[in-house]
């Protein structure tokens, strides 16, 4: 039973989205009804709504896994309290963004007319300071960009832009950094002389880097780059829209054996079921 | 009267067209595939050559055994629910698990995405029972490190610096975190087998891993290690199609040089856009 049901999830979805695709800009389901591409969009909605759901019932799980690994002292229990933690210090952040976006909206968005002018009394008399445009501006449009300044000072800290771009970012940026070494690394391995294959692997890396660095090209007339260009162009490109084509077909074919069920390695053992 | 950004006549039936000529040869393609199923279920399935890396699965695991260390599976941090990949992955996940059950291995599974969790928990699992051996399935061995494609990198590598896998396998959709797998795994001295029909990161995985399973090998490992007849007829019936693709291309070139015939695809592909 369960295999049966995991491959109507499968099936119905791929079908669905396969109509969708080659139904845009078919006619419409009956007089003045929906295409079948523009359902999508609700069907979408459909998917944001069960997500959340999910999302809460994780929430709540996750909730009541750590809070049994803390009460009851279990083996790394601590770091359940971090995810506690965690938790609400991000959830804190992102009620403090909420409100920074609402006060936005009240104080700042009405300050932009006022900037506009300014901007405006700057390109029609050039030489005018920033000072001089805003003591031109009216009582009101003085007023709203004092209530935006004051805005500003006031949210100058944003919790969720600071844990954005001065912790998540350059964490990432630090990992994306270590793929220098690793690809240095992989490719003086690569380019050891082990093997028949291993050493045509280096000759052609050899001439395709020095080929399109210009020292290359100027040692050896210009020969050397015209040689990398046909190894790219020619015999790189070749082998990768061979590959591109094998893959297409392929790929075709393994979605068909999977919408079809054929594929029994996803569909479950219905053994052991509890 | 087309207004701004609506299409023209002509623009929509050039969609009509493109669209009619993607259906047909989508529905070609299918229809193929369908009579290589048939055809091998009636006993005449082409044979299908041996992929290396799909061969090398048992002794993976076994040497990991032998070494009292565990073995590791995983799909990348971006396979997400979306890629087809995933699913592909699962039969290859299953049979390292039945691998794992019947050899009295370990078996680590760290997943990027929560919607994929239950999908990797049910493989393993699954893998398990096949080898009558559910006793030894740990869920907390199907691990979700969430955070994106580095933090789940990271996570990774230090779960493997920790654990020590001593074979590693690296299947699915795969972006620049295969490259920190596959290294991570070669200081740990793993036995590591890589599939991905990913073209760009197929060299990474070429100078790092044992063996590699490269573009449609990938597609073809579940029905190449599950054996049935049905898939391998399909494996048989995708390699007819190429065949028919490479004699169009020859055909194509050979009448492209014929100056009518050139005007008539010149005039196809105006009508295609």
């Amino acid at each position: 039973m369960r295999a049966i049901l995991i491959w109507l999830a499968l099936l119905f979805p791929a079908v669905y989205y396969l109509l969708v695709f080659f139904a845009e800009g078919g006619p419409p389901l009956g007089e003045g009804g929906l295409r079948i591409d523009e359902t999508d969009v609700y069907v979408g909605r459909g998917i944001i709504i069960v997500l959340a759901l999910a999302i809460g019932l994780g929430v709540i799980n996750l909730f009541a896994h750590h809070a049994k690994n803390a009460v009851n002292k279990r083996k790394d229990w601590q770091y359940s309290i971090i995810v506690f933690v965690s938790f609400f210090v991000v959830v804190a952040a992102l009620l403090w963004q909420y409100r920074v976006s609402a006060e936005r909206a009240r104080v700042a968005d009405p300050a932009l007319p006022a900037l506009q002018q300014i901007d405006e009394l700057r390109k029609s008399q050039p030489g005018l300071t920033i000072r001089e445009a805003q003591a031109a501006l009216s009582p009101e449009h003085q007023a709203a960009l004092q209530r935006m300044r004051a805005y500003q000072e006031r949210y100058h800290f944003q919790p969720r832009e600071f844990c954005v771009n001065y912790v998540r970012r350059p964490l990432e940026a630090t990992v994306m950094a270590l793929l220098g070494f690793y690809i240095t690394y992989a490719a003086y391995r690569a380019f050891r002389l082990r093997s028949l294959e291993a050493t045509v692997m280096m000759l052609s890396a050899a001439i395709v880097i020095l080929g399109s660095d210009s020292l290359g090209g100027w040692l050896t007339g210009g020969r050397l780059t015209v040689w990398a260009d046909f190894d790219n162009r020619v015999l790189n490109s070749g082998m990768q829209r061979g590959l591109a084509i094998g893959i297409g077909v392929a790929t075709i074919a393994a979605s068909l054996r999977i919408m079809l069920g054929l594929e029994k390695g996803i569909m479950g053992s219905g053994r052991g079921e509890q | 009267m087309p207004t701004d950004g609506e299409p023209t006549d002509d623009e929509s039936l050039r969609g009509h067209y493109r669209f009619a000529a993607h259906a047909a040869l989508l529905m070609l393609i299918v229809l193929g595939v369908l009579a290589g199923i048939w055809l091998a279920r009636r006993g005449r399935a082409l044979p299908i050559r041996d992929i290396p890396g799909l061969s090398a699965f048992d002794e993976a695991v076994a040497r990991a055994t032998e070494m009292g260390r565990p073995s590791l599976f995983t799909t990348g941090g971006v396979c997400d629910p979306r890629r087809v990949q995933l699913y592909a992955s699962m039969p290859l996940l299953r049979r390292v698990a039945a691998l794992s059950g019947e050899l009295g291995n370990r078996l680590i599974v760290p997943v990027a995405y929560a919607e994929t969790l239950p999908v990797h928990a049910n493989a393993t699992r699954d893998g398990y029972i096949d080898a009558g051996a559910l006793g030894n399935y740990r869920s907390d061995d199907v691990r979700y490190f969430p955070g994106g494609q580095f933090f789940f990198a990271m996570a990774t590598m230090g779960w493997m610096l920790k654990e020590q896998p001593a074979a590693c396998f690296y299947f699915g959709w795969w972006e620049a975190d295969s490259l920190m797998l596959a290294e991570t795994g070669q200081t740990i001295n793993a036995l590591q087998i890589a599939g991905t029909d990913q073209l760009y990161q197929v060299p990474f995985f070429v100078v790092a891993c044992d063996y590699t399973i490269i573009g449609e090998e990938f597609w073809a490992s579940s029905a190449k290690m599950s054996g049935e007849p049905g898939l391998l007829g399909s494996l048989g019936a995708q390699d007819l199609f190429k065949l028919a693709i490479l004699a169009l291309m020859v055909i194509g070139m050979l009448l492209c040089q014929h100056s009518g015939f050139a005007a008539w695809m010149a005039a196809l592909k105006k009508v295609l856009g």
